[in-house]
């Protein structure tokens, strides 16, 4: 095989290595598990046929690889004690009594999107953090456009719900 | 700074109606020093966090192996050293001559070896045209 393909197709795996770790950190909450994830989807990257390797879209292909993986792991009851053990902590360290300061700003935020359906979750990743189109995310989710925009709106509402809340008790 | 079309514009984004262009100037606006009104502070936090988790990497500082075989190495080195000094010394002693001599020896005997050893190659040559040939037939 030519050198220079396979050092082409290593760069790619290489720059979207960041990528895919985020998106199945966001699925799994644990950076353990996302961190193996992230290895088994480059391994299922790597062993693509030749031809599949020329993929124009690999970024997506990759989204879709790591998106089913998460929710196959979620689906093993081990994943689910491991992600519940990981939200106690969290939920111990933002006490709403206290004062929210940077930190626990940020954690707080972390834990109100985590806490979203799976769905919601990997559209909000998607578009707010990874910042892809709707026909990119909705190839990735494979579901059609609307029901992206449905999951999107869907999301935002909770979040903003949320943070009304934060201020009608009086903090933030 | 228009609030009044930021307002309209977060009522916006909230719905999942804004464009990507827009998300990333309210995300802009939102991590940029600027001062911002009261009733919209309270979200700036939503947008720092977006902000800041694009750059979330792969945890690259998990290195179980070498790190946990650094220490052993270096033992490795030192012992391996410790018992080379009286070694070498010793190696030292016998004649140089007697070495270069027994170095010669080597070096002819070799030579011949590899001599036959090519003979021997060059039949190969001859099983590749067959290979070819029965090939042929097989297909």
């Amino acid at each position: 095989m030519p050198l220079a393909i396979e050092n082409n197709f290593v760069d790619q795996i290489e720059a979207l290595r960041d990528k895919i770790f985020r998106v199945t950190k966001r699925l799994l909450i644990s950076s353990d598990e996302a961190a193996d994830a992230t290895q088994e989807v480059i391994i299922k990257l790597w062993q693509l046929d030749q031809n599949d390797r020329k993929i124009e879209n690999m970024e997506a292909y990759s989204m879709t690889i790591a998106k089913n993986y998460c929710l196959d792991r979620l689906k093993s009851k081990q994943a689910n004690q491991l992600s519940l053990v990981e939200n106690q902590v969290t939920k111990r360290q933002t006490g709403l009594e206290r004062t929210l300061d940077y930190k626990n700003q940020w954690e707080w935020v972390n834990k109100l999107i985590n806490d979203l359906p799976e769905k919601e979750r990997m559209v909000i990743q998607l578009r707010d953090i990874e910042q892809y189109e709707f026909d990119k995310i909705a190839a990735i989710l494979d579901v059609p456009q609307g029901t992206v925009r449905v999951y999107l709106t869907r999301a935002r509402k909770k979040i903003r719900t949320q943070f009304l809340k934060i201020q009608q008790h009086g903090l933030g | 700074m228009d609030w009044d079309k930021i307002h309209l514009l977060m009522d916006r984004y909230f719905e999942g109606e804004t464009t990507l262009e827009e998300e990333a100037s309210l995300r802009r606006l939102f991590n940029s020093a600027a001062e911002i009104p009261e009733d919209l502070k309270k979200y700036q936090p939503l947008f720092t966090y977006f902000e800041q988790s694009q750059h979330t990497v792969f945890p690259t500082t998990k290195k179980p192996f070498s790190k946990q075989f650094i220490p052993w190495i270096a033992v490795a080195a030192s012992v391996l050293i410790i018992f080379a000094i009286p070694f070498k010394s010793q190696q030292q002693t016998p004649d140089e001559q007697q070495l270069q001599q027994a170095y010669e020896e080597l070096r002819s005997n070799m030579n011949v070896m590899s001599t036959y050893l090519n003979k021997g190659k060059k039949q190969f040559a001859y099983l590749e045209v067959w290979n070819q040939t029965t090939q042929k037939f097989i297909k």
